[in-house]
């Protein structure tokens, strides 16, 4: 096996990888455009929920 | 370990506050979570029953939805809470809308015109059995537009509100301020 042939199919492996990608990107582009989106709700949610009872644990001395 | 008492001789407290995370919130940041990756698979189930019309209609709908939603919370920060749980429950009601009326339908389409026109008691021409399929087509197209073109008009007045309202105050504060300062002038 030559240097070059090596090459070559390194090459094909990451094109193949780069069009794999694309591929799944663009099949849940939509998605993946939303998650971080209802990401964002839950934790504002969560946020809003953990200051209402507030964590009032003092230390006393 | 921290002592959790008041010391009476002492009135004077060192205030250290711990950022201990108690069962009970835990429990309730885990529902939240579960709550809306269960919206999400329904999301993608009600989506995967509707096949075509699933995945260029209702996928890209609802991403508006979420979108638009985490949009509003973050920019009117005044009602961040109620926005979230809004856009969650409108996200649900309408799946769970498309995934009643999917599942409705095939009991209620192979009754014949005469089948309905004996349970209503009244004269159906058997035409009327052709239309079913095109008002049943019309109600579903109806229903997955309107709902979310309406949550944005919803989101986009909550904003405008939101900004007529810094603005309002902005006024007052105006107002306050040239108040202050004529009192001043008097004294």
């Amino acid at each position: 096996m030559t240097v070059s042939e090596i090459f070559q199919s390194v090459f094909v492996f990451h094109v193949n990888a780069f069009y794999g990608i694309i591929f799944f990107l663009q099949a849940n582009f939509f998605l993946l455009l939303s998650l971080p989106a209802a990401a964002y709700l839950a934790w504002t949610e969560m946020k809003a929920k953990a200051a209402l009872s507030a964590d009032d644990k003092r230390r006393v001395s | 370990m921290t002592v959790e008492h008041y010391n009476a001789e002492n009135p004077r407290m060192h205030i250290s506050y711990s950022k201990v995370e108690r069962p009970e919130e835990l429990t309730s940041k885990l529902k939240i979570a579960a709550f809306y990756l269960g919206v999400v698979i329904v999301w993608l189930i009600v989506a995967s029953i509707y096949r075509g019309f699933g995945r260029s209609w209702i996928i890209p709908a609802v991403s508006v939805m979420w979108i638009a939603g985490a949009i509003t919370a973050y920019v009117a920060r005044n009602d961040e809470e109620n926005t979230t749980r809004e856009t969650r429950w409108v996200i649900l009601g309408f799946l769970g809308f498309l995934l009643i009326y999917r599942s409705i339908l095939p009991f209620i389409v192979p009754l014949s015109s005469a089948q309905m026109a004996a349970a209503l008691d009244i004269n159906i021409p058997a035409v009327s059995g052709a239309a079913i399929a095109g008002m049943l087509q019309s109600i579903l197209l109806l229903a997955s537009v309107l709902t979310p073109v309406g949550f944005l008009i919803w989101c986009g007045q909550k904003i405008r509100q939101y900004h007529g309202r810094r603005s309002r105050q902005a006024v007052f504060e105006r107002v306050k301020g040239v108040k202050r300062a004529m009192k001043g002038d008097e004294q």
